[in-house]
């Protein structure tokens, strides 16, 4: 699924490298979790995953294909269509309903609409929705919904579509830990039933075991880390 | 497609702030449409103050003096046309109708006007509107008046209202008075938008006689007055008339008249075309026209600038809207088509608010404006030019959501996913 080789990355010529992977491979399936303190460079890492930032060198393969050969509008166009993501917070858009905020990645790429064969937006939006615990919110504004739906709204619109690859950074960390268990555990039932891989990056370890595979991130990262502002 | 649809829900979910934008857009643009329509029906009813007149004549000085002291009421006369004059001309085989003008005394700040029942009868302003009473009749007795529209209102005057006519003044206080030989107010005209509401018509005859005890120029003692009451129409013999319009019973002829007028042997006249005049003088107040215009301008700016800050102000709440939307897949430069689109939308529905709001204000308010303002409206409601001015509103309004959305797309591009709010 991931493949990354010789990974470099610098936000600019002139300063140090933020990340140096020599290697890491996730497979398909797996449920990866990725843990490492704030500012170590773990959303940069999901950035340069989710084609948001280029590489500065190396590799990054990602389901075979190298995105460091791609120019931004391909990797755009490869995220809409083979990644769902999911942020710490404030995941929706605010004017728009909870059953359209699911809705958005079918209209941002053919592919995703491509995999549902045919199957309303609706239909899909409706069994992701129900599978989620937020069915009864469907024409509410996202406003309206608690942290905790809303994050779920966001898992819902990540995995629309069938996307082969989820990159969540902290969506847990504004639930409390009842909650994120809850939460993780509802994703992974619809991975599993996916069949999507999942790289869950947070600095709160007490998730661990809920994963396949944990990952220090300070261990793969060999940059020099720069001590974090206070 | 999705885009439109984000668009549209974003503008409405900032109802407020978009809406005073619109506003604000749609403001500028009904008043730079505004402008232009007013300065369109102002040319129309100034070059219209006068029609189916071919040639004004009056004593040889210049044109616009001519036409001002004649058709606008201001300034005056610098010499009289003999009444012999006069008659010779009316007779031309090529002269269909003339009203004679006998201009010099006031009231009240209102000019004086002597003439005859062709004035009633062949008078025409804005195409075929011809001079109606509202009130009473036209003037019969020597010392009958008809009043104009803005006379009866600013004074107040009803019909039977006797009026003192000053000699020698159209404006201000005049200081020698006929108040020896009142006039009574016998009619009343309708509003005409134009000078004449501004006037009060008595007889040629009534004016004669107002003077009959005038020695060259000079107030008559007492020994000299002569009694109004023993004062008969018929035994006035008029001397002189200020000005006169004609109409030519063939349009074709009116050069030629003209020519010969000019070349009067007995007496030194002019004979002007009004609608040429008429259109030299508002080429001289061109300037302020351009001055409204630049005016209409500033404020289309600033409509613009409004447009600019609510969409600056809002870019900062919506960082992370456009962190989602690069999070699914869309790039930079499909961000800064939304934005556009919306400030184009926003544009959009400004003017088209706009034109409607100066279409129906124009349209409620057409009498008020022509009685009180002269504005004339006729013709198409946009002309070449309004076209002009609103595409290039929209071109403008687009380029304007350009800022914001350049500066979305550095922010989109900096913050990538991981913004921190």
């Amino acid at each position: 699924m991931i493949e990354i080789s010789n990974l470099e990355f610098a936000y600019s010529a002139d300063t140090a490298l933020t990340l140096k992977i020599p290697a890491l491979q996730i497979k398909s399936g797996e449920r990866v979790f990725l843990h490492g303190p704030s500012g170590s460079g773990k959303s940069t890492l999901l950035e340069i995953l989710a084609g948001v930032l280029p590489a500065t060198r190396g590799e990054v393969k990602i389901l075979g294909s190298d995105l460091t050969h791609f120019s931004s509008v391909e990797r755009d166009h490869f995220r809409a269509s083979h990644l769902g993501y999911v942020f710490q917070s404030f995941n929706l858009i605010p004017y728009l309903s909870v059953e359209e905020n699911i809705e958005l990645p079918a209209h941002l790429s053919p592919e995703k609409k491509e995999r549902l064969k045919g199957l309303e937006f609706s239909a899909e939006t409706e069994r992701l929705a129900k599978a989620l615990g937020i069915a009864q919110y469907m024409k509410r504004r996202v406003t309206e919904l608690s942290v905790g739906q809303q994050q779920r709204v966001a898992v819902a619109r990540a995995l629309f579509g069938k996307p082969e690859l989820i990159l969540a950074d902290e969506p847990t960390s504004s639930l409390d830990y009842d909650h994120r268990e809850k939460f993780i555990s509802l994703l992974f039932q619809q991975c599993e039933e996916q069949g999507t891989t999942v790289l869950f990056v947070s600095h709160d370890r007490t998730l661990e075991k809920l994963f396949t595979r944990s990952i220090a991130f300070t261990e793969i990262n060999q940059a020099q880390q720069k001590t974090e502002a206070l | 497609m999705i885009f439109l649809r984000l668009a549209w829900k974003s503008i409405n979910n900032r109802r407020l702030t978009t809406g005073l934008t619109i506003a604000s857009i749609a403001l500028s643009t009904a008043l730079l449409l505004s402008v232009e329509r007013a300065k369109r029906a102002a040319e129309e009813g100034f070059t219209q103050t006068i029609s189916q007149t071919d040639l004004i004549v009056g004593a040889r000085s210049g044109p616009i003096n001519l036409i001002l002291y004649t058709v606008f009421n201001m300034g005056n006369a610098t010499n009289n046309i003999s009444m012999e004059t006069y008659e010779e001309l009316k007779k031309h085989p090529s002269v269909d109708w003339t009203i004679p003008y006998s201009l010099g005394d006031g009231h009240r700040g209102f000019r004086v006007v002597g003439t005859d029942e062709n004035f009633y009868q062949h008078y025409r302003f804005r195409g075929d509107q011809s001079v109606e009473l509202q009130q009473g009749a036209a003037t019969q007795g020597l010392w009958d008046a008809v009043i104009g529209s803005d006379v009866a209102r600013e004074l107040g005057y009803q019909l039977g209202q006797k009026i003192v006519i000053a000699h020698g003044v159209t404006k201000g206080q005049g200081i020698l008075m006929h108040d020896d030989k009142p006039f009574t107010v016998v009619g009343v005209l309708k509003s005409t938008g134009t000078a004449l509401d501004r006037s009060i018509y008595i007889t040629l005859e009534g004016l004669e006689g107002l003077h009959i005890d005038w020695q060259n120029g000079a107030m008559p003692t007492a020994s000299q007055v002569v009694a109004q009451a023993s004062i008969k129409k018929e035994d006035i013999k008029i001397k002189m008339i200020t000005a006169f319009f004609l109409r030519t019973k063939s349009r074709i002829e009116t050069l030629r008249l003209q020519r010969e007028i000019n070349t009067y042997k007995e007496e030194p006249l002019l004979a002007i075309i009004p609608g040429v005049t008429l259109s030299e003088l508002w080429r001289g107040l061109g300037y302020v026209e351009v001055t409204l215009r630049a005016i209409a301008m500033m404020v289309v700016v600033v409509g613009l600038v409004a447009m600019l800050i609510a969409l600056l102000t809002g870019l900062n709440e919506r960082r992370r809207e456009m962190a989602i939307l690069r999070a699914l897949g869309a790039s930079p430069q499909k961000i800064v088509a939304l934005l556009v689109l919306e400030s184009t939308t926003l544009t959009l529905l400004g003017v088209a608010v706009g034109v409607v709001v100066q279409v129906v204000v124009f349209q409620v308010l057409k009498d008020w404006l022509e009685r009180e303002f002269g504005l004339y409206l006729v013709g198409s409601v946009f002309s070449v030019r309004e076209f002009i001015e609103i595409s290039s509103m929209l071109v403008l309004g687009a380029l304007v959501g350009l800022i914001p959305a350049v500066r979305s797309m550095r922010l989109a591009l900096k913050d990538g996913l991981s913004l921190k709010i």
